[in-house]
């Protein structure tokens, strides 16, 4: 049982790839954190630096009270599951659960009673004699899970333990995980790429972005109060459309902003709690939800604003509709400030139901101004 | 699906015809070893060569006879088999260094293995047997041994080999608090079977089958290997071919043991490690 | 990962046996060369420059087991390495029984090549009753004249070479079958889509997917051709008349019938020199591919 903190961690690689910059984190212990990004933003890099596989260029890794910096793994008192298992193929289940519990030096009965507890606790009894060839996916990740719990450690470090399993058993697995946490109240640090395995598991979630956390707070708050428009465009499926527009003084003291020749007038308590006069005349950016839209005929839309449908997703209970309008949206994965060019993705509005909508028709959609987000010209979240 | 059935026979067909010539050489010894001395040269060039008429084993008794052939199959094995045993330990720790630990000097140092690997044995056989008689090493086992366990093609065949084994394995085995030398040997060794099975048996043919050397650094027949065994016996008077055709069944049996044990894990040690290129 | 000194420790061993044992009797060669050593010999040991080098231009013997060398090469390296892709081609199909085939045809690899020396010289035994003639004759319906194979001057040298590519082609056919099974399937099965016969299936995907094997097995046998000795030693000892002579049969003749050290260092240098230029051919043809994909 241990807390966990990273401050200031920064990681180059030999190569040059800088892999963390100034990460700072702080874990409670027992809780279940989730670090989520996209590949190649070194989450499963800090991961490895906690476990002790990689050592940070700067900063300090504490667990617990104790600063593990120059600690070997096992000092640590980490476990960790990797993305492939990495079950020891030679040995048999029970064989691959014993190992840890050998490197520690303990009793035979211990060993005997821990490896048949835990088989118990992740129903693998019938299969401890079987070698990691001779089992399916789920079972291996089982037998993988087990070599981690079986350690009794501070902390639990998975790294993508999921990827390798089919749809329906990952969901199933994820339950598992979940129930499992709860149950042992053990610290765990868990890296997925997958943000609905994210959402659903952690009690709070941080999410990287170039070696840097963007921002750590529990799944609600990500979602409808990014922190920054990278956190804005990746939570969510499909993300949050951002795109750059005006604020504007419009009669009545209230605020307005420009979707392209049309002006769109916000409520007056979106704008007081927003507190956005010090911004009317100045670019920015705003962000809408693709839940944000409706269809137009509804009692919820508060203003309307005519699309040019490019295509749409039937997904049965609801459908998914991507359109150009008078604004554009932004990639939000590549944010490179005002004025950015590059790419244009379409703008997309998730619907319920079912319509009969052709390519590039031209109709109105509905918007629920109360959802919509503002970020300044650099990208950061306005908030009170 | 008749064409298909013309094609297998047909490619039977060409196999068998090859197999019988590759294989024509290793019968007419086999057999030649169970016949009369005389009736071997006799019959060579008839199909009599293929068939004993009565078979004896009064060739290999000969054998005995005439040369100390105990001596020189111990001779052989236990410098074979030295050569085997310590080459596999002090090459698949080398391998692995250069594979999988970080040190200073690392990829300097392995760009002169690989430069060694090219050299051959006879390219440096004079100078290697000057450097043995000033250290007044000839006519002994050890000269025979020492210098060929450390073997550049060797390492880089384990090289190559922990290279493709996943590294979350000693990872999680660190993880798991185990140390470089136990990862070492109860992780990747048990999981490189082919890489050990394909050293073990090229180092096996080399060395069972090394002549040069062993010429040119003995004399006498007391620590002289096989090789130079049939080479003198083939020289020694009165020529019976019987005699030799046995010698050389006798010579060719142990290797044809190893390599049918270790068969299965060397081709597929061909296949893992950089020998197809 | 993990360094320092377990690493050193990891590789002292095999990196002191190549230091004591090739690097530095390969550096005594390179020296040796250069001087006048011969064991035995009531001269001062003197630095004599590229008189070594230059005797050996002029040295008949030498010349001819050069040209030897490279006429084995010429002729070894096509032949054996097309045998070895043949008969790999054909135990690639998934049909009954090529294990058995497979260990067959390696079975002579497992010979030594003292062992199989002697055998052959039988084989090419002189007169009717030699299995070689016999079987000439029964080929040519009794038009073949017995013939003393390795004493005549034309036939010893490709004497050797069958007996060289029977023992050798094994090895080469089992490295080529891993290169041809690494080839995926895939491949074939688009080309086979793609309206591709088998033979330009073979043309375009068996043979440039092979080619890193096949460079390597052709490296590998020409540096074997130019290290030829145990056959020579065995069935022949170079003759007739230099026939079959090789470079390391000088080098060896030079160093021990005759104790001159330093004649054998020279040709021994030469050698490595021809070693590494085969290498650095093959380092070239293979970068170039890399270039291209």
């Amino acid at each position: 049982m241990a807390q966990v903190s990273f401050k200031n961690v920064s990681k180059i690689f030999e190569d040059g790839t800088l892999a963390a910059s100034g990460f700072n984190l702080e874990i409670d212990d027992g809780e279940f954190v989730v670090l989520v990004g996209p590949s190649g933003c070194g989450k499963s890099t800090l991961l490895r630096i906690l476990a002790g596989l990689e050592t940070a260029t700067k900063g300090e890794v504490h667990i617990g009270d104790e600063l593990v910096n120059e600690q070997t793994p096992q000092q640590r008192n980490v476990a960790m599951v990797f993305q492939n298992y990495a079950l020891y193929p030679h040995m048999t289940a029970r064989r691959n659960l014993e190992f840890p519990l050998k490197m520690m030096k303990l009793s035979k009965v211990d060993i005997k009673s821990r490896v048949e507890a835990t088989a118990q606790l992740l129903g693998l009894d019938e299969l401890l004699e079987r070698k990691p060839k001779q089992l399916s996916g789920g079972q291996r990740q089982r037998v993988a899970m087990g070599r981690a719990i079986v350690r009794e450690p501070s902390v639990f470090l998975m790294d993508e333990p999921l990827s390798n399993l089919d749809a329906k058993l990952r969901v199933q697995i994820r339950t598992e995980i979940a129930a499992l946490q709860r149950r042992m109240k053990t610290t765990m640090l868990y890296v997925t790429h997958d943000q609905v395995e994210a959402m659903t598991l952690g009690d709070r979630v941080a999410v990287i972005n170039q070696g840097q956390l963007q921002q750590m707070a529990d799944p609600q708050v990500l979602y409808e109060r990014p922190a920054n428009i990278f956190v804005a465009g990746f939570i969510g499926n499909p993300g949050m459309n951002v795109f750059e527009t005006e604020l504007l003084a419009v009669e009545d003291q209230r605020l307005a902003i420009k979707w392209g020749e049309q002006l769109i007038p916000l409520a007056k308590d979106d704008a007081a709690s927003l507190a956005l006069e010090e911004y009317v005349g100045k670019p920015l950016f705003a962000g809408l939800r693709p839940d944000a839209f409706c269809c137009a005929d509804t009692s919820m839309a508060q203003t309307q604003v005519a699309v040019e449908v490019e295509s749409v997703e039937a997904l049965g209970h609801e459908y998914l509709l991507y359109f150009r309008s008078g604004v554009t949206a932004l990639d939000t994965d590549n944010f490179a400030g005002l004025g950015d060019k590059a790419t244009r993705p379409l703008m997309v509005a998730r619907l319920p139901g079912s319509v009969d909508i052709k390519t590039n028709e031209k109709i109105m959609l509905g918007l629920m101004l109360s959802q919509i987000c503002f970020f300044s010209a650099d990208g950061v979240a306005l908030r009170v | 699906m008749k064409r298909r059935s013309l094609i297998n026979a047909l490619i039977y067909a060409s196999l068998i015809l090859l197999a019988f010539c590759f294989i024509a050489p290793i019968v007419f010894m086999l057999v030649g070893s169970l016949k009369p001395d005389a009736r071997v040269l006799v019959e060579a060039g008839s199909l009599s060569a293929f068939l004993p008429e009565q078979v004896s084993l009064q060739n290999y008794s000969d054998v005995f006879a005439r040369v100390s052939f105990s001596r020189y199959l111990f001779n052989s094995l236990l410098i074979t088999g030295s050569i085997v045993v310590a080459g596999l330990v002090v090459n698949s720790l080398a391998g692995y260094a250069f594979a999988r630990m970080q040190w200073r000097g690392r990829d300097w140092v392995f760009a002169m293995v690989m430069m060694i690997m090219i050299v051959p044995l006879e390219a440096i056989a004079v100078p290697l047997f000057y450097e043995v008689t000033l250290l007044g090493w000839r006519d002994t086992y050890i000269v025979q041994i020492i210098p060929f366990i450390a073997n550049a093609f060797s390492i880089y065949l384990f090289y190559t080999f922990f290279l493709g084994l996943p590294r979350e394995l000693e990872e999680a085995a660190c993880i798991d608090g185990a140390g470089v030398l136990r990862t070492f040997i109860t992780i990747i060794v048990p999981n490189a079977k082919p890489a050990f099975a394909t050293v073990t048996i090229l180092t096996f043919l080399t060395q069972w089958g090394a002549f040069l050397w062993p010429l040119m650094v003995t004399s006498g027949e007391a620590v002289r290997p096989l090789p130079l065994g049939i080479a003198t016996f083939y020289s020694l008077p009165p020529l019976q071919w019987g005699d030799i055709f046995a010698f050389g069944v006798m010579m060719v049996a142990p290797i044809l043991v190893v390599f049918l044990l270790f068969q299965r894990w060397f081709v597929r040690g061909v296949a893992a490690t950089g020998i197809k290129g | 990962m993990r360094g320092g000194l377990p690493a050193w420790l990891f590789a002292a061993p095999s990196l002191v046996g190549l230091l004591l044992f090739v690097a530095l009797p390969f550096v005594l060669a390179i020296v040796l060369a250069f001087t006048n050593l011969r064991l035995g010999s009531p001269l001062p040991l003197e630095y004599v420059g590229l008189e070594q080098f230059r005797r050996l231009y002029n040295d008949d013997a030498f010349f001819h087991a050069l040209l030897n060398n490279a006429t084995f090469a010429l002729v070894v390296v096509p032949l054996q390495t097309g045998l070895a892709l043949l008969l790999a081609l054909l135990l690639n199909h998934r049909l009954k029984g090529m294990a058995w085939f497979r260990t067959l045809f390696f079975m002579p690899v497992v010979f030594p090549l003292s062992l199989v020396a002697v055998v052959w010289v039988l084989i090419f035994a002189p007169g009717a009753n030699g299995m070689m003639n016999g079987m000439l004759e029964v080929v040519s319906l009794g038009t073949w004249t017995p013939r003393d194979f390795l004493h005549d001057p034309l036939l010893a040298l490709p004497a050797i070479m069958l007996t060289s590519v029977w023992q050798g082609m094994g090895f080469q056919m089992v490295i080529i079958l891993a290169g041809l099974q690494a080839i995926p399937q895939e491949l074939y099965e688009a080309a086979a889509i793609d309206g591709a016969s088998r033979w330009r299936q073979f043309w375009n995907v068996t043979l440039p997917q092979l080619r890193n094997t096949l460079i390597f097995v052709v490296l590998v046998t020409t540096i074997l051709a130019f290290r030829l000795f145990d056959q020579v030693q065995i069935m022949t000892q170079g003759g007739p008349h230099n026939a079959t002579t090789t470079a390391m049969y000088e080098a060896v003749q030079a160093a021990f019938a005759r104790q001159q050290v330093a004649k054998g260092s020279a040709i021994t240098v030469v050698l490595f020199v021809i070693v590494l230029l085969i290498t650095w051919l093959q380092r070239r043809l293979l970068r170039q591919e890399r270039e291209v994909e």
